[in-house]
């Protein structure tokens, strides 16, 4: 590496390539790396764009909506280099039809999405939430139940304080469907109150002590990670 | 018909300015800027209340019609050179745009302004000389549709295409295109929106009652609006910040997943209309 590579700055958001483009958005600017400058160019303009989509479903324009998702991802698709995009528009396009209540259809949706892959954890619980809405319109609730513990089966500390919804859905699914919480999510349940600083709650049952946690932290922010 | 066109731009301000306004605290500022090209082909508004942004990346569906980048940073700059955030009450202005023979700018002329600031109203048509056909034109190349087309012969089909942020976050701007037939105009609307209200604490929202833990959520309230309100302040900020504080990059990365946080603010989280906090903190 010659001296002028070494004084060059580092891209603004990866932190890790030399800045060459200026990038612009909304008001701000900054110097980023090539790669950065095209995936955040896709990322904000879908961010945008997510916007007008909600604007859409706010208006009950629920085929226009998911015609316009497709067509985002259609005319972007060679820009979509990660992948990011299409796993955006899958999750955007289950939720639409969702909320159109076209259940079996966003159900079909959701597991496309799973397909895809997830950028992390809180991602695939996202997901698996909305399926599990989607299986409990349709009467499916153990279903719905089950879909939920496979994705809290997957773990990462990083995302324990949104564990923490993931763990009341899940109560409140398992007694809509008339089974006990399984024990073995007390053990995530604890990891979150460890997250909060706050002792698990001991209570007759899992879902109660997990309901117990969620009425104790619901005012309070996590601790930071290795506070 | 471009007093008409200006009224319909004018009314979907109003109608925004409304909805906006049922929010307590609620600062609207809009420019309505009205660009006639004299070449043969026409864009005009349709009014505010969509959104989009003025960067590279393609958005397909109802238009293609984009703001050039570097007009719309420099109209953005203009506003907030002037701080036109920190004004109150609904702000217009419509310019006139003549483009000359070649495609270029020829002439900027204001034909209506309630901005009552000179300089902002100079920087502005100073950006918008810079204009030329071949920007409003170029974006249209990849549609098959109008591709053979002749520019008399196309119908009205717009298209809301850029959105930015003309000022401090939060705020909302939007820039509005239609194309229409046998004259140019051009209607950028843009919206931008300061001091919105708020929750005071980020993860615990106490405007109106929340669902409680054993509430079942009903589907069809999945996209209610109270969450949309209470969440898309917070997601504004995310976008306009979306560098990670240092000491949440070892976990989370140097950029915050904004859209990601929104989505599980709205529809997720338990409570809902929580924004998570943790991973696309403010500081």
């Amino acid at each position: 590496m010659d001296l002028s590579e070494q004084e060059q700055p580092l891209c603004a958001r990866c932190m890790e390539r030399p800045a060459v483009k200026e990038y612009v958005y909304r008001t701000m600017s900054e110097m980023v790396c090539s790669p950065c400058f095209y995936r955040w160019t896709l990322q904000d303009m879908y961010g945008d764009q997510a916007l007008e989509i909600d604007a859409m479903r706010r208006r009950r324009q629920y085929d226009e909506a998911l015609a316009h998702l497709d067509a985002i991802l259609e005319t972007n698709r060679d820009r979509d280099h990660d992948g990011y995009l299409a796993r955006s528009i899958a999750y955007d396009r289950a939720m639409t039809l969702l909320i159109a209540n076209r259940y079996t259809e966003a159900l079909e949706a959701f597991i496309a999405g799973e397909k895809l892959g997830f950028e992390d954890v809180s991602l695939r619980w996202m997901n698996a939430h909305g399926a599990a809405l989607t299986l409990e319109a349709l009467g499916r609730d153990r279903e719905a139940v089950t879909v939920l513990e496979e994705a809290l089966g997957h773990q990462d500390p990083r995302y324990l304080p949104s564990a923490r919804w993931v763990l009341m859905e899940l109560v409140r699914l398992s007694e809509k469907a008339g089974q006990a919480v399984d024990p073995r999510w007390l053990r995530v349940a604890e990891a979150v109150a460890n997250r909060y600083g706050v002792d698990m709650p001991v209570r007759d049952s899992p879902g109660e002590a997990i309901l117990a946690l969620a009425a104790i932290t619901e005012e309070m922010q996590p601790k930071r990670r290795g506070e | 018909m471009k007093r008409h066109i200006a009224e319909q731009a004018l009314a979907g301000l109003n109608d925004a300015s409304l909805k906006m306004n049922s929010t307590a605290s609620v600062k609207m500022l809009a420019l309505c800027l009205g660009l006639t090209l004299a070449s043969g082909v026409a864009i005009v508004s349709a009014g505010c209340g969509s959104s989009g942004a003025g960067h590279g990346a393609a958005v397909a569906g109802r238009g293609d019609a984009e703001v050039p980048d570097r007009i719309a940073l420099r109209i953005r700059t203009c506003a907030a050179d002037h701080r036109v955030y920190e004004r109150s009450g609904d702000l217009a202005a419509t310019f006139e745009v003549n483009l000359s023979a070649d495609g270029q700018a020829d002439t900027v002329a204001l034909r209506d302004s309630t901005l009552n600031d000179e300089s902002l109203e100079k920087c502005i048509a100073s950006a918008l000389r810079s204009l030329s056909e071949r920007d409003l034109r170029g974006n249209r190349a990849g549609d098959p549709s109008l591709g053979s087309m002749s520019p008399e012969s196309r119908a009205l089909f717009g298209q809301v295409q850029a959105l930015g942020c003309l000022a401090s976050p939060p705020c909302l701007l939007a820039l509005t295109f239609l194309l229409g037939a046998a004259y140019v105009t051009v209607h950028v609307v843009v919206v931008a929106v300061s001091e919105m209200s708020r929750p005071k604490a980020r993860t615990a929202p106490t405007a109106t009652a929340m669902p409680t833990t054993t509430a079942v959520p009903t589907v069809a309230k999945a996209d209610d609006d109270e969450y949309e309100r209470r969440c898309r302040p917070f997601f504004d900020e995310c976008m306009m910040n979306q560098n990670m504080p240092a000491w949440n990059r070892k976990d989370f990365g140097p950029t915050k997943n904004c859209l990601a946080c929104y989505r599980e603010c709205k529809f997720h989280s338990r409570p809902r209309g929580v924004w998570p906090d943790y991973k696309c903190p403010q500081k």
